[in-house]
């Protein structure tokens, strides 16, 4: 059973292929693990086991029969309750929403089926996807933050619930929960999944991105989900490729990576601990033959962050303007706190914001043109010992806000407390392959291999 | 784009207090220390964008890409 629970997306998919393993035997093991942990973790806010199980037996019907099979055919997958699933409760963690049942799947959703992956329920979601904790336990310590927004899809992961499990990004909501929890957490390229379905938190930042316990399950996932939806704005027709995978399987053995260290104001803001974890690592990967050098962000850098602060909350208040204006009581601490301060920030600011992010895109795509991917720890330390906080957004807002694709991949334990830590690697806008490639070698470098967390 | 300088804490002060008039006239006087901090963090970044200097040419980048609504509608 544990050997299952560690399994990843492409393992999973080939047992099922080789008849070594049944659908239905795997979507079974599956929910009894939750059931033993999910009372104590709060990974999941809706199972749907009749519908997950009643899928598993046309899938195994599907095998017996010998059709063609997609690249998901009978992996279960975890999708955050701010999408839109056909006849399963999808709440968006927020008592407004409590009994809201979609009638059609999101865009992302029906692509995840029709590449043959069972839902197996919604994941717990932060209220809206916004700042307020939710209820959901790190696996790892409980006493510690698991993160947010897509916190349900991390632990999930985490805990050996299934391979692959469905979050968004505005500011960190994948590559945070997805360090704090010990997965790896892919943010592609905005604008390459469609959000048709997704609740929208920001709708010139958010994006979709996902957990998995390897770079190459990631490819995988953007082999399946990514696609040019018109319905979604943020979709550029021509930028969508269906071989991430097979880029990633054929590039040639004697690849080593170029990477960009990012130092200054994030270094000093790094962890002790994570400083000196992150100077034996490249020295590691300096020893395996990659190039490092140092990267220096651009001047536009500086005041990123004050273009997401206004963008995110100058939108998110025009998301929720007339259902905050009816219950404004119904909204938790964190996310009235953001929505009011949104409604008076002022247009101005906001044109600013834009002009400044597209600066900054632009910058980042010129320095990193000689490099693969840039490297830099995945949190600021491990999980902060602190339940009123989903953590800090830091590390990550910069690079959603210039829409780069960004991984952070699990690279050894704490020796203080144990605790996951990690590296992320942020790619060039529209360079998805290339960070994974990147990606990958430091996975196949470091050679961490996952462990099941305590569950303390 | 031309960066200045950051703000004093004065024109800090005084941005956050426009906000917080702003604030209170939208949402009347009900105040939490959780609304106070995002109007504080809300003011610095205001007044920093506010400085910046860009060209008229320099227009906003809503979807991060060139392309115009026309085009999207296909």
């Amino acid at each position: 059973m544990t050997e299952l629970a560690l399994a990843s997306v492409t393992h999973t998919a080939q047992l099922i292929r080789s008849r070594a393993l049944t659908v239905e035997q795997l979507v079974t093991t599956a929910f009894q693990r939750i059931e033993e942990q999910d009372e104590h973790l709060q990974a999941w806010e809706t199972l749907d086991a009749e519908g997950a199980l009643r899928q598993a037996r046309q899938a195994d019907s599907a095998v017996a029969r010998g059709e063609t099979l997609g690249p998901l055919h009978g992996v279960p997958v975890g999708v955050k309750d701010i999408i839109a699933t056909a006849g399963i409760r999808t709440s968006m963690g927020s008592p407004i929403y409590r009994d809201n049942n979609p009638t059609l799947d999101a865009g992302l959703v029906s692509r995840l089926k029709g590449a043959g992956a069972i839902v197996l329920g919604k994941t717990v979601t932060t209220e809206f996807a916004m700042g307020d904790p939710a209820r959901t336990k790190n696996p790892w310590n409980s006493a510690h933050t698991p993160g947010g927004s897509s916190v349900g899809s991390a632990v999930a992961v985490a805990s050996g619930h299934c391979p692959v499990a469905i979050g968004t990004q505005t500011a960190g909501s994948v590559n945070r929960p997805a360090a704090y929890n010990g997965v790896t957490g892919f943010k592609p390229t905005y604008g390459l999944v469609s959000r048709r379905g997704v609740f929208p938190v920001s709708w010139t930042l958010d994006t979709v991105g996902w957990m998995t316990r390897t770079v190459t399950d990631a490819a995988v996932l953007l082999d399946v989900l990514s696609g040019y939806d018109r319905y979604d704005a943020a979709g550029v027709p021509g930028t969508h490729s269906e071989g991430y995978v097979r880029a990633l399987t054929n590039t040639d053995p004697a690849y080593v990576p170029k990477l960009g260290i990012i130092s200054g104001d994030i270094e000093r803001t790094a962890s002790t601990e994570m400083q000196a974890h992150m100077f034996e690592l490249i020295e590691y990967l300096r020893q395996g033959g990659t190039w490092v050098e140092l990267f220096d962000l651009p001047i536009s850098y500086i005041h990123i962050r004050d273009a997401e602060l206004a963008i995110h909350a100058v939108e998110a208040a025009e998301v929720h303007r007339r259902t905050f204006a009816e219950r404004p009581g119904d909204y938790g601490t964190k996310s009235r706190a953001r929505i009011e301060t949104g409604a008076v920030i002022p247009g101005t600011s906001y044109v600013q914001a834009q002009r400044l992010r597209r600066q900054f895109r632009h910058d980042m795509d010129e320095g990193m043109a000689s490099l693969d991917a840039l490297i830099m720890p995945a949190a600021v330390g491990p999980a902060p010992k602190d339940l009123s906080t989903t953590g800090s957004t830091a590390f990550y807002s910069p690079w959603t806000t210039a829409g780069l694709p960004t991984i952070t991949v699990p690279t050894a334990l704490s020796v203080r407390n144990g605790m996951p830590l990690g590296a992320m690697l942020i790619g060039k806008g529209h360079d998805d392959i290339g960070l994974l490639r990147a990606a990958r070698w430091v996975e196949e470098r470091v050679a961490y291999s996952p462990t099941l967390p305590p569950f303390i | 784009m031309e960066l200045p300088g950051d703000l004093t804490s004065e024109e800090r002060q005084e941005i956050f207090e426009r906000l917080q008039r702003d604030s209170v006239e939208k949402w009347g006087s009900e105040r939490t220390a959780c609304i106070a901090e995002n109007l504080r963090d809300a003011a610095l970044s205001v007044g920093r964008l506010e400085r910046l200097r860009f060209s008229r040419d320099d227009a906003p980048g809503f979807y991060l890409h060139e392309m115009n609504m026309d085009q999207r509608r296909d």
